[in-house]
């Protein structure tokens, strides 16, 4: 290796890692979170928690009961984690915590109606192909779209209701 | 217990839940969550919130 493709190599990871710590820095302002915000998120991850737990008590009372046999346990461990992920997010929207500080809601409901649309049009097509079910039980590969499609439209629902709601707020 | 002093003070700088927000660096929500009673604040955002209106602690948040 030569001087120069050194040096070169050298000024390039330099400006690597000053780029990685300006965008870290611009990240950490954008993702501000106030005093009351992080009081109720910290509530939202307590909801979260305990619904996984309940579900996953449940869960396991109906596999024991053998009550739940069109689902498959990989698939309803995976719907039991994206359902608390789901109940935090609508709580924190709920509550205001959900945006930071200067977050912008805007963009949120553009990437959340980008994957409402993207999912739903997956479970919809899965669901007219007939590929939602495989041997009579609902999978991984044929529900995930199906209930992320329904996560999804909760939480943007919920993120509509709120920000027609905060836009009132602000009239006032 | 609804904060309308607070709220007084707020006006009588001719400042919006937004601006103050802005000034003392929370957001538009929490603002509104003191003034409605909804929410307690720490005293460091208590003291933000003096010094962006010029107001002491006992004229804003102490209840007679």
């Amino acid at each position: 290796m030569t001087t120069g493709s050194v040096m070169a190599l050298g000024i390039i990871v330099g400006i690597m890692i000053a780029a990685f710590c300006l965008t870290r820095k611009k990240r950490k302002e954008e993702c501000e979170y106030d005093e009351m915000q992080l009081k109720i998120r910290a509530k939202g991850y307590q909801i979260g928690f305990f619904t996984a737990l309940a579900l996953l008590i449940v869960l396991v009372f109906l596999y024991e009961m053998n009550l739940l046999t069109i689902v498959t346990p990989g698939f309803a461990a995976y719907a039991v984690l994206i359902i608390c992920v789901t109940v935090f997010a609508i709580y924190c929207i709920l509550h205001d915590a959900f945006l930071s500080i200067s977050g912008n809601a805007k963009s949120y409901l553009v990437i959340f109606s980008l994957v409402v649309f993207v999912e739903g049009f997956v479970a919809v097509r899965d669901a007219v192909n007939g590929n939602l079910l495989e041997n009579g039980q609902l999978t991984f590969g044929g529900g995930a779209p199906a209930l992320m499609f329904v996560c999804f439209l909760a939480i943007l629902i919920t993120l509509i209701v709120r920000t027609i709601r905060t836009g009132k707020e602000a009239e006032e | 217990m609804k904060n309308l002093k607070l709220k007084a003070a707020r006006a009588a700088k001719d400042l919006s839940q937004e601006q103050l927000a802005q000034l003392c660096h929370v957001s538009r929500q929490t603002i509104n969550a003191i003034e409605k009673g909804d929410y307690n604040p720490t005293i460091n955002l208590c003291i933000a919130i003096c010094k962006a209106l010029d107001r002491t602690l006992d004229e804003l948040f102490w209840d007679d």
